[in-house]
């Protein structure tokens, strides 16, 4: 029998870690969580795991703290922790390197395992989550080893889909030695955002020397950060509600109108960042559609910005033809040799061209089709009917307090659902300042179900 | 402030919010029914179309309806395709704003910055409110009127 509260998160990347952190911070000496990961250690998940220190945030440091009221609780852990020396020009706007913030991430957890003398508030448990049954007092969270959590409330903060990893098919999260790149080999990176920038710096700075081609249909590049600060804008400027287009055409008149009084384009698009969520969850679902077929490309590479000294290596990478950047469309690709013959259409052609390639890195995107998940717990919540895929089919339908909802279309009191998995009911739900803002209320949700004695936390 | 344009428009979409699912109204009917210029509701129609609030069809048996459910359009989106940003006074928005003739700095107004808190208010009440409120308002209305005769 469990009298304890007892959460169970299913993923220890940066959105699960940063939920513990929500709930650990409460004064609940009862309150007991577990983590289950499936890799050797929690806390970085894929994003900041990154072992290269050329491979920065780009999320400035000032606004990567754990907590939505401590914004600054990250710079102010690199200063403390002495992480700073060395980097002479640091100071709370610069873009500290991702893996810096996968050892924050940890520091933030360690003080709440097991340890000599203390019981410990959360524990962790390294293995693959397959299932969860619902109990009429809980959960039961299954592993792939046959052993089982019980628990009264279970998130699933599972996070980014594992890339594909067969044939000729590189992930842009594994570094190209890993992988096996050979230095004199032709690379093709399919997308051209800010994945695509990463991988292009990890092969140059593993001393790549063959060819290296970067194509995606538009051929845009991530826009680079300026200091500007965000304009403010109230709900009050802005047309909720409206078709795609409509908005959009909105939006570059905002920007016109902002330039022309000397502001930067990036203040408006940082000024609505406070608004995006609730723009998202104002569209009808055919503007929600025509986003994403039409506006999305544009609204990414303004929105996901590269630092600064990114964008100059990146530009140089570009200039000399180290880099060539096709604006086009793979039309198919078949195995030939180790490697691959890619056939492609340039943007407004109609001729197809040919490719031999050695390597194909996928970095179109974290956007990925849920009913192609390789991950056997979503695979079996979809099958079972306790988690579904929303419309758009970009993620798990959940409603805005994250609640997964069923098959049958009732939300879960249960079940929930933190992160980018989130992304129908809100969109931007991928950067640390959305997910902690998202862990904030989820815990304060679970916090008071708790408190109100509520049945989810009775006794198991 | 509401506009003419803001008020006619308001009405042709409840008048639109009454209709049956696949009802469609002419312009001549909604604009006889809430004594709106005609010419004028052809613009205020063409513009609501234009930001997806009204769908229209052509022809004899043509005419518009709400092109989503009218508990699912709020008051103040409609009112900010028409009027533009919500704001007492013109200076009183954030974007697109007109400074007055007389002002020295809007950055420093207090009537403007005062106005800036009035409009977030304005703008919680009419969000929060859906065309089909605002339908059930008059009709709620209607049926006092009735039981007091
Ligand atoms: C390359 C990259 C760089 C980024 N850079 C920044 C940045 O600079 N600033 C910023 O704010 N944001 C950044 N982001 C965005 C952001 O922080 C991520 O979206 C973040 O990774 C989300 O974390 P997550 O925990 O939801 O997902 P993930 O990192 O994918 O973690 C999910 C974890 O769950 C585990 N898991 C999944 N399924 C199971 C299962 N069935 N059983 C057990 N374990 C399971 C996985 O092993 C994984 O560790 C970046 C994202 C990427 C991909």
């Amino acid at each position: 029998m469990l009298s304890t509260p007892r959460v169970i998160i299913i993923g220890g990347g940066a959105s699960g870690t940063l939920l513990a952190c929500h709930l650990l911070r409460e004064p609940l000496p009862d309150l007991r969580i577990t983590l289950i990961e499936q890799r050797d250690e929690p806390g970085p998940g894929v994003a900041f795991s990154a072992p290269s220190s050329n491979h920065l945030l780009n999320v400035a440091a000032a606004n990567m703290g754990a907590f939505a009221d401590e914004p600054q609780h990250f710079w102010h852990w690199l200063v403390r922790t002495g992480r700073l020396a060395g980097t002479e020009d640091a100071e709370p706007f610069f873009f500290a390197p991702r893996s810096a913030y996968g050892s924050y991430l940890r520091s933030l957890i360690e003080p709440h395992l097991p340890g000599t003398g203390r019981p410990g508030r959360l524990s962790i448990v390294q293995g693959t989550c397959i299932d969860i049954a619902e109990r009429p007092l809980g959960v039961e969270v299954r592993l792939d080893d046959g052993t089982s959590v019980p628990g009264h409330v279970a998130v699933l903060a599972t996070g980014h889909e594992e890339p594909r990893q067969d044939g000729c098919h590189v992930s842009p999260w594994v570094s190209p030695s890993v992988s096996g790149i050979d230095p004199e080999a032709t690379v093709l990176i399919l997308g051209t955002g800010l994945t695509m920038v990463d991988y292009v710096l990890s092969l140059l700075d593993a001393g790549h020397r063959g060819p290296i081609v970067a194509m995606s249909r538009r051929g845009l590049l991530p826009q680079v950060h300026r200091r500007v600060a965000p304009m403010t804008i109230d709900a009050a400027d802005i047309p909720f509600g409206t078709d795609i287009s409509y908005f959009m055409h909105w939006l570059r008149e905002t920007i016109a109108w902002a330039e022309g009084r000397g502001e930067d384009w990036r203040s408006v698009i940082d000024g609505l960042r406070p608004h995006t969520q609730r723009i998202w969850q104002s569209f009808s679902e055919g503007s929600k559609r025509r986003f994403m077929a039409h506006a999305r490309a544009w609204w990414d590479v303004h929105r996901h910005r590269t630092p600064p000294e990114v964008d100059t290596r990146l530009r140089a990478a570009l200039a000399t033809g180290r880099v060539q950047l096709f604006a086009g469309k793979m039309v198919a690709s078949e195995e030939r040799g180790s490697g691959a013959r890619v056939r492609f259409r340039r943007r407004g052609e109609r001729r197809e061209e040919t490719l031999d390639v050695d390597a194909i890195v996928s970095c179109t995107g974290i956007v990925t089709n849920p009913r192609e998940t390789k991950n056997p717990l979503l695979r079996s919540l979809f099958a079972s009917g306790h988690a579904r895929i929303d419309p758009l089919a970009i993620g798990l339908d959940v409603a805005t307090d994250g609640a997964l909802i069923a098959d049958d279309g009732r939300a879960s009191t249960r079940l929930f659902a933190i992160g980018p998995v989130t992304r129908a009911a809100f969109w931007e739900i991928v950067a640390v300042p959305d997910i902690r803002t998202q862990c904030s209320r989820l815990a304060r949700r679970i916090l008071h179900d708790t408190a109100t004695h509520n049945a989810a936390t009775r006794p198991l | 402030m509401l506009t003419k344009k803001g008020k006619y428009g308001l009405k042709a979409l409840v008048h639109l919010a009454g209709l049956g699912r696949e009802e469609l109204a002419q312009v001549s009917d909604i604009a006889e029914a809430e004594s709106i210029p005609k010419k004028f509701l052809d613009a205020i129609l063409a513009e609501l179309r234009n930001a997806g609030f009204v769908q229209s069809r052509k022809g004899k048996q043509g005419g518009y309806r709400l092109a989503r459910p009218a508990h699912d359009i709020s008051v103040g989106q409609v009112i900010r395709v028409l009027d533009g940003p919500l704001a007492p006074i013109p200076c009183a928005s954030r974007t697109r704003y007109e400074p007055c003739d007389d002002c020295a700095s809007e950055e420093h107004c207090s009537v403007r910055l005062m106005m800036l808190d009035v409009r977030n208010a304005i703008a919680a009440v009419l969000d929060e409110r859906s065309l089909a409120d605002m339908r059930a308002l008059g009709t709620v209305r209607e049926l006092e009127f009735i039981y007091h005769i």
